[in-house]
Order: C-alpha cells, then sequence, then structure tokens
C-alpha cells in the first residue's frame, strides 16, 4: 500500500531482494576481497577488479539464486573461483615466461579418506608430522579440542591453528596415499 | 554422526579447500562452494581458512622484508603497520631511532628497556599527566625525556590515524548497473 502525505507518494520498498542487500554489505564485499586476495596469486593481478566483475556476474545472474538453496553470501562467493581462473588464464602467458606457474593444478581426486581411516591415519602416522602440525593435529583429532585450545596449547591465533590443522590433515593425506600404494 | 565426527568432516573439507586453492585448482574450489551454499558451517570455515591464509602470507612476506632489510641494510627502519594500539614499546622504538641530542645516559637506559613494554599508551598525551602515568609504572626519569618521549607518541599516534584514513578511503568496487 502506498502512504499518501500532503506533498508525496512514499512509493513502498521493492520487495526483498537478497542478492542486491548482500551486494549492498560492506562485510560480504570484504569476505569476497579476501577470497579473491586467497585465491589468486601473482603478479599483477588486480584483485579489487576480480570482485568488480563477480559483483556484476553475480548481478546478472540474480534471478539463479535461490533462498531455499543456502545463504546468499555462498552462492556470491562460488563465482569467486571462476572469476578468478579466468583472470588467471588470461595472464597465464606471462606469468609462465615469468616462472610463476610452478604450481600445477592438481585434482582432488576422489580419495577423501573417511572419517575412520583419518582417525587411523593419524594414529598411524602422527609421529612422522613435523611440529607444530603434529601437535596441531593431535590436539584437535586426537583429543578433540576446539580451536582455541589448540591456539593455546601452540601459543598461537586460533586462525593459525586452523591453518596448522588442514596443512597437518593434508598431509596424513598424503602418507596414508603413499601407504596405500607401496 | 557425532559432533566430534562433523567437526572432524567440516575439518577434512577445510583441508582440501586450501590444497585446491594452493594447487590453483579453480574446479575443485566451486564444488566446494556448491556445497557451502547448502552448509552455513562449512561456509564459515572456508572463509575461516582465507583469513588463515592471507594471515600466513603476510605473516610470511613481512618476515622475508624484514629478515632482508636486517641484512641489507642494517641502518634502514623499517615501518612496521601503524594499525593497532600505539605501545610504550614503540614509542621507545620510534626514540631510539630518532634519539633527541640531550638525552642523558640514564635516559637511554630507561629508553632501553622500554622497547621491550607492550603498555598501551594512555588516552590522555598532556605531558603533565603522561609523565605521572609513565613514572608511577616505569620510574622516574628527567623532564626532557618525557618531553621527547610525548613528542614521539603524537608523531605514532598521528601515522596511525593516517593509515586509518588511507584504508578507509580505499577504492571500492562500484555499484552494479540497473541499481538505484
Amino acid at each position: 500500500m502506498s502512504l499518501v502525505t500532503a506533498n508525496t507518494v512514499v512509493v513502498p520498498a521493492p520487495p526483498d531482494d537478497p542478492v542486491r542487500a548482500a551486494l549492498d554489505d560492506e562485510s560480504v564485499r570484504s569476505r569476497l576481497l579476501a577470497h579473491t586476495r586467497a585465491v589468486a596469486r601473482g603478479p599483477g593481478i588486480d584483485h579489487e577488479d576480480i570482485v568488480q566483475t563477480v559483483v556484476q556476474r553475480a548481478w546478472a545472474n540474480r534471478a539463479g539464486y535461490d533462498p531455499a538453496i543456502g545463504p546468499v553470501s555462498a552462492w556470491l562467493a562460488g563465482f569467486v573461483p571462476r572469476v578468478a581462473s579466468e583472470r588467471l588464464r588470461k595472464k597465464a602467458p606471462a606469468l609462465a615466461a615469468a616462472g610463476q606457474l610452478d604450481a600445477v593444478a592438481a585434482p582432488m581426486g576422489p580419495d577423501v579418506l573417511e572419517l575412520a581411516d583419518v582417525r587411523a591415519a593419524a594414529h598411524r602416522h602422527l609421529d612422522s608430522l613435523d611440529e607444530p602440525f603434529r601437535t596441531a593435529v593431535e590436539w584437535r583429532v586426537m583429543r578433540d579440542c576446539e580451536y582455541e585450545a589448540v591456539a593455546a596449547r601452540l601459543g598461537t591465533s586460533a586462525v593459525y591453528a586452523r591453518q596448522l590443522v588442514s596443512r597437518g590433515l593434508n598431509r596424513l593425506r598424503d602418507l596414508a596415499a603413499k601407504e596405500d600404494r607401496s | 554422526m557425532t559432533p566430534a565426527d562433523h567437526r572432524l568432516r567440516l575439518d577434512l573439507q577445510t583441508a582440501l579447500y586450501l590444497a585446491a586453492i594452493e594447487a590453483e585448482d579453480f574446479d575443485a574450489q566451486e564444488e566446494m562452494w556448491a556445497l557451502a551454499a547448502r552448509d552455513g558451517e562449512l561456509e564459515e570455515a572456508l572463509h575461516a581458512a582465507h583469513e588463515g591464509l592471507l594471515a600466513e602470507r603476510g605473516a610470511g612476506t613481512t618476515e622475508v622484508i624484514a629478515s632482508a632489510v636486517a641484512k641489507h641494510l642494517p641502518s634502514a627502519e623499517l615501518f612496521q603497520s601503524t594499525t593497532g594500539p600505539v605501545t610504550v614499546g614503540r614509542v621507545a622504538d620510534e626514540l631510539f631511532r630518532h634519539t633527541p641530542a640531550k638525552l642523558s645516559a640514564a635516559a637511554h637506559a630507561l629508553n632501553d628497556r622500554l622497547r621491550q613494554a607492550a603498555d598501551e599508551l594512555p588516552a590522555e598525551l598532556g605531558l603533565t599527566k603522561l609523565t605521572a602515568w609513565a613514572e608511577a609504572k616505569f620510574g622516574p626519569a628527567e623532564a626532557g625525556y618525557w618531553k621527547a618521549f610525548r613528542e614521539a607518541a603524537l608523531v605514532l599516534e598521528l601515522r596511525a590515524a593516517a593509515e586509518v584514513e588511507y584504508q578507509l578511503a580505499a577504492r571500492q568496487a562500484p555499484k552494479p548497473e540497473g541499481r538505484r
């Protein structure tokens, strides 16, 4: 219903548009920028330009967002890898010439370990991990501690403790795969 | 699935995502974000992975630069980020690098000690109040030292304020077309 005052007609706001609301949200944009900085490395990469393209693409595809599926922030983040990939591919010849393409895309593969296998691998290979990954995995996976507790044990931040656990788990995965092959 | 299983599953997904980022495997990253679109906890974990990665790279870069400067330019001053609170230690560092001519040996000794202090400066930086606060915490010193200390503190406060303003002025992505 429109509200009529002496001089103006106040048009009611349009129906809720979660994509537009998210794109207006500075915290969402900050996260997109952090996301872009995390995934796209190398000289001459304009992260803000990538975010801008993500925003434009999300806006152009806003009809494709279904609130029933999940949060709009994750839907927006899903555009980042594709746009970053396109930008890096464009820059690939220059980066290769500069010796920057030392990381070759590796498939993640189906070798996601079952949870029981991970715990078993942690018991078998814990001693093969270097510090601080060993302590991080031990306290997180085997002692089932929160990241804050792992961080306190290691004298670092919870954010960094999470990185150490992730890297330790990836190392365990490599060790388990190597064991399977031999 | 127990809560511990649930957490371990999230940790494994986060670890795989980190591996995908480091391998520049964008298809795998997209797959993970498709999962995250249906799982708020996974979304938070992936964002946290970004934070960790950026913090890690930032720390690594800072260490490399500091080490290179210390090795090749021992007399150079490495400007640290001025965001965050100005501490007594940072002010004493500033005084160490830009020492006024007339400080006594005792003042130099006190300044060396204060370089280790992590106490934040008080909000009020008037000379009388600052001197009273500092002498109560660190012991007496000649008036000239506290005057120089206050001037260095003001320099650092101004530098910190300027950096915050610079960050606020950093360019923003434009709004998409068709938006009012």
